[in-house]
């Protein structure tokens, strides 16, 4: 019972927050991106600063700052870029092309194709 | 006031010629659809008095005996109700009535009322256009000025009164002509350009906004109209000026009685980490001559800053003229400045009448059930 009111008031809260109505690409997003074998968690922090989309992958001690993050509003396409590590501690280049869909929705999201070094796999991302 | 200083006026204010037609908190298009009417008969169930909307439940037989659909029709506020003769009491529970309207987009059963055809043959109609126009003020008075001779911008002592009914429907740049309904829905959408200086991203959320029917506009889920849509929200807008303790409130009314305070003390503006982004911002004037001259900044993202969704980003600054040029006329001239959404600053405004009644009580959250059935085209 404590369960289903502790969840109750959880996804209340969540129906209720503002959304972020500025730069739809601003602020924490969570996913993952995966191949057919692998699932890699991800984090995006992303600020619009006029003229630029500033931000980082996976804050933290293992943060890869993005070096491109653009938005096409066009057909609300994205494209980022930037360059980490792999698990082995290898220099890597990641690549990722994605669509924005349910941009009017505080929860608006990110799906596409993700490139780290030679592995292909896709990613979707969530804003918090 | 001559002919020609009007017309200039209207000119320089940018002509945003807005229907003047039934709207409510949101954009009604975007919950129900006007090309599928509806005609419901029924039994009232229940009858809910109260804001953002009046409704009332009616169930109607199906086929079957036994088969009863409730339905859920939405009517105007009861601050609208009342101006077109209803009363709180106009239906009551057991009663068997007739429906007009139009039907939800989401497929649920729910209707925009038009029409009521009472049990006894009356007949109910939402507000007509003529039923919201401004009042017409009753004599010319000279602009009334506070005791430093500064126009006063609220009522005079012993009096009650509001602005409201605001000659354009969202903001746009000066010069702009462009047609608008009542929520700043573009009757034309290749008309975006002439709205404001957008940058690519900005210009790509306001057509996103407007060929979605602004459903996901924040104030259908009751936040605070920051910014120039304080002075074009329905149902006015208050001013409370404090002479004595060198500030002045802008007390909204259809912004659920939201104020915004505004420091007239000299003070200068904060910067950087020293504001809090908020809905209202920070606001500190001075008068130049008869124009009080507000400057704000410290705006957050989460809401729309005027009617129509046009963007902003917390890098806004508004530069904000009001002036009284006589009694029942308050022209209001905003310049936007946000490097974050737009390519170059810009300017707007609309006037707007006084209404010699007090702000009328509004709360959106009262009863609140657009949101989830806001789903545009």
């Amino acid at each position: 019972m404590k369960i289903a009111l502790f969840l109750a008031c959880v996804l209340g809260c969540a129906a209720a927050l503002p959304a972020q109505e500025g730069h739809p690409l601003t602020g924490s997003w969570h996913g993952e991106w995966h191949t057919a074998s692998e699932k890699h968690p991800l984090l995006f922090y992303m600020k619009w600063n006029s003229p630029n989309v500033e931000g980082t992958i996976n804050p933290g001690p293992h943060a890869m700052p993005l070096k491109v993050a653009t938005l096409d509003a066009t057909n609300w396409t994205v494209h980022f870029e930037a360059d980490g590590k792999d698990q082995a501690g290898n220099p890597v280049h990641i690549v990722a092309d994605g669509k924005l869909e349910n941009i009017g929705s505080y929860n608006r999201t990110i799906t596409g194709t993700w490139t780290e070094g030679a592995i292909k796999g896709d990613f979707k991302l969530t804003r918090d | 006031m001559t002919l020609a200083f009007w017309r200039v006026l209207g000119l320089g204010l940018g002509v945003c010629v807005a229907a003047i037609e039934l709207h409510a908190h949101h954009e009604l298009s975007s919950e129900y659809d006007e090309k599928k009417p509806v005609t419901l008969k029924g039994v009232v169930s229940n009858v809910e008095w109260s804001d953002p909307h009046v409704y009332v439940f009616v169930d109607v037989p199906g086929p079957a005996a036994d088969n009863v659909t409730t339905w859920e029709v939405e009517f105007a506020s009861p601050i609208d109700l009342k101006k077109a003769g209803w009363t709180r009491d106009f239906a009551q529970v057991g009663e068997t009535i007739t429906a007009e309207g139009s039907e939800a987009r989401d497929g649920s059963k729910r209707a925009a009322g038009k029409v009521l055809i009472l049990a006894g043959g009356k007949k109910l109609q939402e507000p007509a256009d003529a039923q919201l126009v401004p009042p017409r003020a009753r004599e010319r008075k000279p602009t009334p000025r506070l005791p430093d001779g500064h126009p006063r911008l609220g009522p005079v002592p012993g009096e009650t009164g509001y602005w409201s009914y605001p000659t354009a429907s969202t903001l746009v740049e000066n010069s702009a002509n462009i047609k608008t309904d009542s929520e700043g829905l573009l009757k034309n959408l290749s008309d975006a350009d002439k709205v404001a200086p957008f940058q690519p991203w900005a210009k790509g959320l306001y057509l996103y906004r407007q060929r979605t029917l602004l459903k996901d506009d924040p104030m259908a889920s009751c936040l605070p109209p920051g910014g120039p849509r304080q002075f074009q929200t329905r149902y006015g807008f208050g001013v409370l000026e404090q002479p004595e303790r060198q500030r002045i409130f802008f007390m909204s009314a259809g912004g659920n009685r939201n104020w915004r305070l505004v420091y007239l003390d000299g003070r200068k503006l904060p910067s950087g980490d020293d504001v809090t982004p908020t809905y209202f911002g920070y606001s500190v004037g001075q008068w130049e001559g008869d124009t009080l001259v507000l400057h704000t900044t410290g705006f957050n993202e989460r809401f729309w800053f005027t009617n129509g969704g046009l963007p902003h980003t917390e890098k806004l600054t508004l530069t904000e003229r009001f002036s009284r040029p006589d009694f029942n006329t308050l022209k209001y001239e905003v310049t936007v400045d946000d490097p974050g959404a737009y390519t170059r600053t810009w300017s707007g405004g609309w006037t707007l009448q006084w209404v010699a009644e007090e702000l009328p009580e509004y709360f959106c959250q009262d009863n609140d059930q657009d949101p989830r059935h806001m789903v545009g085209k």
